[in-house]
């Protein structure tokens, strides 16, 4: 297959010796037309002919090699974007999100009310480290690398992004202090063969892989096994980001498992396509990621979550390659090995190319907000919707405290902004009965052709005035979405005032989740007052809806004052969540996975004999744990195998 | 001792055994959550921050109808009406399920009739808590409360730490049950302080009192029948409404451990049934914690003193009616003295079970929740817990101790030789000493003789002390109207017995409410003796005799399996400290008798009843003929017949071993010793020797009654002339 293709394929990197990239040293399309798709007959599977479209080229990735030189070393997202005080005032600059370059006074308020932060005083982190631990390296297996003609970089700070992703313990450590362990090398593989060649050199000489995508994980996948003595080798992925055919009749397209959320739509949208799979990380995290870690995106209830996007799969692995011989759009043919691979948090082996579904661009794209008296109808209405199988693309229902949140970060007053005064504030609160402490908003999101979505909003709102729902127009659901990518930056500001903030997620039945939210949130009070911790929000949003249940999305972010170890206090605390969470109902992750922080609570999720089984699958394919980022069960898994 | 194996084999069945072994294997790590949660107070609890509330600012009217503005029990708490709760549950999947899948298709009842059922039990069940009358109801209460009693002291701190405790979490108060006036109280004081009033669980023999019934309901008390066996849908009913009222966390729920009011003011062993209701949200998930609250409630002088004496020795209690309680109402003559409330430390039930509940399947909701047997072990550990919880907690009034004294004297001394005042008072305060290094709070804000004069003042009708300072027992039995012998509940006793059991009875009543502090060293006491007396003395062979006692009494007290070691040792401790066991021991192993034998003397003295009644109910089982079987009324008729026949010759002289609760116990410590055979026979409870394992324990028990039987031997006419007669009886 891989034969079969690149020889439509028209390679153009410029190769870079080691730590010589720059970012000019991108690779620029060669031949003008970057979309041309050709149109090929190949011969697959035993003979049968199928019509391809193999697209030849690529615009370059958003993100260069030298991931540092776009993006921060130490927080969230592009360099030039971050939350910044200007004369005592919370700015965001850049302008490349909607509140880019605007003054937010609601929000430097809110902070004081809720963290009680002096703004004068922030703390300034470490700054940009020069002093990275020695490398340890396998010198055989240096050599044939060498030999291969790979871009790799053992530079200090390349190895040092790729040793971690945005859990809050990575971040912290990188304002304070150092990783233990980091990656002794980085390789760019360029393609499907280039990882079966260093999977078998690693496999070899016995060298760690450790998967790189788009290091957006948040359950410490990324980080490296401090104990672990054999060369670590990040294979960051972000080259092999070719879109390598697309398929209109049968609506798939084969993608390379680099590629990032916001090309990957970028590319297929310039064709008409998308595949309407949309995590909030999705300006950076690349599909690989997503496969490997079972992603959600916000708009599931219309294109399915990774697993029902998942056509086809192929895993590298230290025994061999991993891949269903057929394309059939379901089959019969025993359990399904995509299962296997899906979920895997890079403890197999390297998911090189994926063929995804993709669906037209949707006729219609429309906004909408409903607000609730309170959390509770909200939730009951959010029952019904997903009852009568209605839901929108999206619709999300965060509790007051986010609520007010979203209010307090608008640069100018506008419907909800006017809450604290004015007419429309009499009229939500006092003719209607809402309580500006108590009630909620759903945001909604539609998708498809015009008369599906009139019918769908006729629906939903209907729904939702049984419940005491009332719609609050499109302007704040829109609000809602696009404020979603700028919400990740807010940590940062956080940890300049002595705020640490982490989110974590759960999926739960319909029966249980409003005792599920409350249970939590009490859980979390309890701890925090046991800890002397005074000001703290933690609040929570019902983000996904499912036949069967829903998934619950909480922040939970404090000041610490002068406590020496934040970030243990908050992992305790969470835990204490999370055990809270299984008690009252829910489940260890929907959608972030298991990483490492979530490993002790693996075995009693799939029980004695799913750990069995996975060691099993573990032992045959990667039998002398090549991948041994020890994430979800690994850790055990030396000592019993 | 007879050589028939040690004394602690035989007190166990296996399944006793391999019981005792789980909850020793659980216990360290309990021990461990325990310590974490249940820290100890910081310093000894001090008279001092009791407050009397009686003793306010305002007037009462002004009281009354003070702004209400109660701290809640949870934020997220909505308030609803009686009819939304009584919605809430015909709504809640589990009645739906439980009506529309089980019973209607199981009993062929049209769903219809069901429902209209569950409507019925609901309105029968449900509370109507509204504050105008719980105002007027207060106003009325702190004039008659005035009246009778000198004062109702609240422990403020331990009110400022519950306030502390809630706002996150369902609270659930567990006072402990003495007396009617327990349920008035709980809601008087969270009314005094602010603190949403309680939703009571009640028996329902209020209901029937005309009147009363909608009173305590409007106060809010939700009443359950008394017993409901089978019927399934009353059972499924009952659990919603309790569990509606947990998840909804408007008021905190109240409802007694011990299932009913004590009639000894020894306290009960608790019932796990309403607390196994209450704890299912947690244990199931759909709360995150339920924040337990022990209260002790101590009365100087319990309103149904005498009432209680009747009962306990089987004479028929009127039943509660409305004529009745006015009839009650001659007790606004007389003086209560104090009453003391602690609210003791909260205990989060999350912490407490180590948090049991971890990702297990769940299942929906609508199924009724099994409990695990791991849940069961530490849902009869907190049971057990609350109970010591409300007796340490207890404020011990100087009567009860002088009833000791007085009590031991009357038993011990001849008939000629009096007890008078001052040596009464000697006696209290070397008691006293030895009761608070056992850890009690004991009332006395005096010097000590003026607070014992006023303790015994409030007594007076039932102690008098004469102008020479002699200190006598009143005859409060006399001139009974006669008893119809149908209507006993035990033995026909005489009308000779009656008059000198009745005011024993009654004194044994104060006794009883210092015997928490004392059973153990007092069975650790006899077990040393015996044990000397036996050549030995080793710490194990005490041990063995001292887990035989303690298997035999544990119907009677609060002696939960996983503490027998840890009483033990603080027995041995404290003991050692009072000089009652040598302290100067050179080797550890071996314990013997210290200097204070007078206290060792009257410890051992205070086993004497229940080991005389238990005796006597050996002896009843072992008369039973193979193959033959008893109810337990007529285990309890013919072994008051034979208490009686042993009091009229002199062979015994304490009435308490009369008492019907007492005798019950022995049964049902026999059963669970294995002792007598419990059968069920269309649905009738029948016992019958187990004779080889009965003599046995029959043996043993009669060793024991050896050393403490009557000291000084009196008959009951001697002692009849230890009291002076009254005229007047009261019932
Ligand atoms: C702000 C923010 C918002 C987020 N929102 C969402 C959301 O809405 N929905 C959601 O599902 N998640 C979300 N996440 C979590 C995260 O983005 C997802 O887990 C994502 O799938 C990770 O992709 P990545 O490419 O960044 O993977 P990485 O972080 O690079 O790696 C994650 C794990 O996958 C393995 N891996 C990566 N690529 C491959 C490959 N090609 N082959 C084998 N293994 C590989 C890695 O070894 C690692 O174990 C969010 C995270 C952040 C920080």
């Amino acid at each position: 297959m891989a034969t079969d293709r690149s020889s439509f394929l028209v390679k153009q990197d410029v190769r870079l010796s080691h730590c010589s990239m720059s970012a000019e040293s991108k690779e620029a399309p060669t031949n003008g037309d970057s979309n041309s798709f050709v149109e090929v007959y190949s011969a697959e599977n035993n003979g049968q002919q199928f019509r391809k479209a193999v697209k030849v080229n690529l615009t370059p990735s958003a993100i260069p090699k030298r991931r540092q030189e776009l993006l921060k070393w130490n927080g969230w997202g592009y360099e030039d974007s971050k939350f910044a005080v200007r004369k005592g005032v919370i700015w965001f600059t850049g302008n490349r999100y909607p509140i880019g370059e605007l003054e937010l006074p609601y929000f430097t308020q809110w902070t004081k009310d809720v963290f009680n932060v002096d703004l004068s005083k922030p703390i300034t982190p470490q700054p940009p480290i020069s002093k990275f631990p020695d490398p340890i390296i396998n010198t055989d297996f240096m050599a044939e690398i060498r030999k291969c003609n790979l871009v790799i970089s053992d530079d200090g700070m390349d190895r040092l992004f790729r040793a971690h992703g945005h859990t809050l313990h990575d971040i912290y450590i990188l304002r304070v202090g150092m990783f233990a362990r980091i990656p002794d090398l980085v390789i760019w593989p360029d393609s499907h063969d280039e990882v079966v060649k260093i999977v078998e050199l690693a496999t070899k000489y016995n060298v760690v892989i450790m998967p790189y995508g788009g290091g957006t994980s948040v359950t410490c996948a990324n980080s490296c096994p401090e104990e672990e003595k054999r060369m670590i080798v990040s294979l960051d992925m972000s080259q092999m980001n070719r879109i390598l055919w697309l398929d209109r009749d049968n609506l798939v397209a084969c993608i390379e498992a680099g590629i990032i959320g916001q090309d990957l739509e970028k590319e297929l949208k310039i064709n008409g396509f998308t595949t309407g799979h949309e995590p909030d990380s999705h300006e950076f995290s690349s599909l690989g990621g997503w496969v490997a870690t079972r992603a959600s995106g916000m708009k599931k209830n219309v294109y399915g979550n990774i697993e029902d996007l998942l056509v086809h799969v192929r895993m590298v692995t230290p025994t061999g390659v991993l891949e269903k011989h057929t394309q059939g759009p379901r089959v019969s043919i025993g359990p399904d090995f995509n299962h296997v691979v899906l979920g895997s948090e890079g403890t197999l082996g390297v998911i090189t190319e994926v063929v995804l579904k993709i669906r037209p661009l949707p006729a219609c794209k429309k906004y909408g907000s409903i607000i609730f008296p309170d959390f509770e109808s909200g939730v009951n209405c959010m029952r019904e919707i997903a009852k009568k199988r209605c839901q929108p693309a999206s619709i999300r229902l965060v509790d007051n405290e986010q609520f007010k949140f979203g209010q307090a970060l608008k640069a100018e007053p506008s419907f909800f902004g006017h809450i604290t005064d004015g007419f429309k504030r009499f009229y939500v609160t006092k003719m209607k009965g809402y309580n500006v402490h108590k009630m909620v908003v759903a945001t909604l999101l539609f998708e498809g052709e015009q008369s599906t979505v009139e019918n769908q909003e006729k629906m939903v709102y209907e729904i939702a005035h049984q419940f005491g729902g009332m719609p609050a127009g499109e302007v704040n659901g829109q609000r809602g979405y696009t404020l979603t990518f700028v919400i990740a930056y807010i940590r940062d500001l956080g940890f300049d005032f002595n705020i640490v903030a982490e989110s974590f997620e759960t999926s739960v039945p319909w029966d249980r989740t409003l005792s599920l939210c409350r249970n939590v949130k009490g859980r979390v009070a309890a701890e925090c007052k046991a800890r002397g911790i005074l000001h703290y929000l933690m609040t929570c949003r019902v983000t996904q809806t499912y036949d069967a249940g829903s998934v619950v999305y909480f922040y939970f972010a404090f000041n610490y004052g002068d406590m020496p170890d934040p970030c243990h206090v908050y992992e305790e605390i969470e835990e204490a969540a999370r055990n809270e969470i299984l008690a009252s109902g829910g489940s260890l992750s929907h959608h972030h996975g298991i990483g490492k922080v979530r490993k002790k609570w693996y075995r009693q999720q799939v029980s004695s004999q799913g750990v069995h089984l996975f060691r099993a699958i573990k032992h045959k394919l990667d039998p002398t744990n090549i991948f041994a980022s020890g994430n979800l069960d690994s850790g055990e898994l030396k000592a019993k195998l | 001792m007879s050589s028939n194996g040690s004394p602690s084999q035989i007190a166990e069945g296996t399944e006793q055994a391999e019981d005792r072994q789980k909850a020793a294997n659980a216990a360290p790590q309990l021990q461990d959550v325990l310590r974490h949660t249940c820290p100890s107070p910081a310093g000894p609890r001090v008279l001092s921050t009791f407050r009397n509330i009686l003793d306010r600012d305002s007037c009462d009217l002004v009281w009354v109808t003070k702004e209400w503005r109660p701290q809640q029990v949870t934020l997220h708490a909505r308030t609803r009406t009686t009819a939304k709760i009584r919605q809430d549950v015909i709504s809640s999947p589990k009645m739906q399920h439980t009506i529309e899948q089980q019973l209607s298709s199981q009993n062929e009842v049209p769903k219809e009739a069901l429902w209209r059922e569950l409507n019925d039990i609901l309105i029968e069940m449900g509370h109507t808590q509204t504050m105008p009358v719980v105002r007027w109801f207060g106003y009325v209460l702190s004039k008659i409360m005035r009246k009778i009693y000198s004062g109702v002291f609240v422990n403020e701190e331990s009110i400022a730490r519950l306030r502390a405790s809630i706002g996150n979490n369902p609270v659930i108060f567990m006072p402990s049950h003495r007396s009617y006036a327990d349920f008035l109280l709980m809601s008087y004081v969270c009314f005094h302080y602010n603190i949403m009033l309680p939703v009571i669980a009640a028996g329902m023999d209020f209901v029937s009192m005309w009147g009363v019934g909608r009173l305590l309901r409007d106060s809010g008390a939700f009443f359950i029948r008394r017993s409901f066996g089978n019927d399934k849908l009353y059972w499924a009913a009952f659990s919603e409404y309790v569990q509606t009222l947990i998840t909804a966390g408007e008021n905190p729920i109240e409802f007694f451990v011990e299932g009913t009011r004590s009639r000894t003011a020894k306290s009960l062993c608790p019932k796990l049934g309403l607390l196994s209701v209450a704890l299912e949200p947690y244990l199931t998930g759909q709360v995150s914690d339920i924040v337990v609250v022990p209260i002790n409630i101590s009365y100087d002088r319990t309103l149904e003193e005498t009432l209680y004496s009747y009962e306990l020795l089987g004479v028929p209690k009127p039943k509660e009616s409305t004529s009745g309680l006015f009839k009650a109402l001659n007790v606004l003559d007389e003086q209560y003295g104090r009453i003391h409330i602690d609210f003791t430390e909260p205990i989060s039930v999350n912490k407490f079970f180590g948090d049991l509940r971890s990702p297990k399947l769940m299942r929906p909701l609508h199924l009724p929740h099994q409990i695990t047997p791991d849940e069961s072990t530490r849902i009869i550990w907190l049971a057990n817990y609350v109970v010591r919880q409300q007796q340490k907690n207890a404020v011990i009034s100087l009567f009860s101790l002088a009833a000791v004294v007085i009590t031991h004297h009357v038993l011990t001394k001849p008939r000629n030789q009096l007890l008078n005042m001052h040596q009464l008072t000697r006696q209290v305060a070397s008691l006293k000493s030895a009761a608070e290094s056992f850890g009690a709070l004991i009332d006395c804000r005096d010097n000590l003789e003026v607070s014992l004069q006023n303790a015994l003042h409030i007594h007076k009708s039932l102690i008098v002390t004469s102008k020479d300072g002699q200190v006598q027992v009143k005859n409060v039995a006399a001139a009974q109207a006669p008893i119809d012998p149908a209507k006993m509940k035990g033995h026909s006793l005489q009308d000779k017995t009656l008059q000198v059991g009745v005011p024993m009875v009654m004194l044994q009543h104060y006794v009883n409410q210092t015997l928490h502090l004392f059973i153990c060293p007092a069975i650790v006491s006899l077990s040393v003796q015996q044990s000397i007396n036996q050549g030995s003395g080793m710490k194990d062979d005490v041990f063995a005799r001292y887990l035989f006692l303690r298997t035999l009494l544990s119907h009677e007290f609060i002696l939960h399996k996983a503490w027998e070691t840890m009483d033990f040792e603080q027995s041995i401790q404290q003991l050692q400290k009072l000089g009652v066991l040598d302290e100067s021991l050179h080797d550890s192993m071996k314990l013997s008798l210290g200097s204070n034998s007078h206290l060792h003397q009257i410890l051992c003295q205070l086993l004497l009843p229940f080991l005389a009644g238990y005796s006597s109910a050996c002896s009843t089982m072992l008369e039973v003929p193979a193959g033959k079987t008893v109810s337990l009324n007529e285990a309890l008729k013919s072994t008051q017949a034979r208490l009686e026949k042993l009091l009229l010759s002199a062979q015994l002289n304490h009435h308490y071993s009369l008492s019907l609760d007492l005798l019950t116990a022995a049964v049902n410590s026999l059963s669970s010793m294995g002792a007598v055979i419990k059968n069920k026979e269309n649905g009738k409870v029948l016992y019958s020797p187990n004779s080889n394992r009965l003599r046995q324990v029959t043996q043993i028990v009669g060793d024991f009654l050896q050393l403490v039987a009557p000291i000084c031997r009196k008959s009951q006419d001697e002692q009849a002339r230890l009291f002076i007669t009254q005229a007047k009886a009261r019932l």
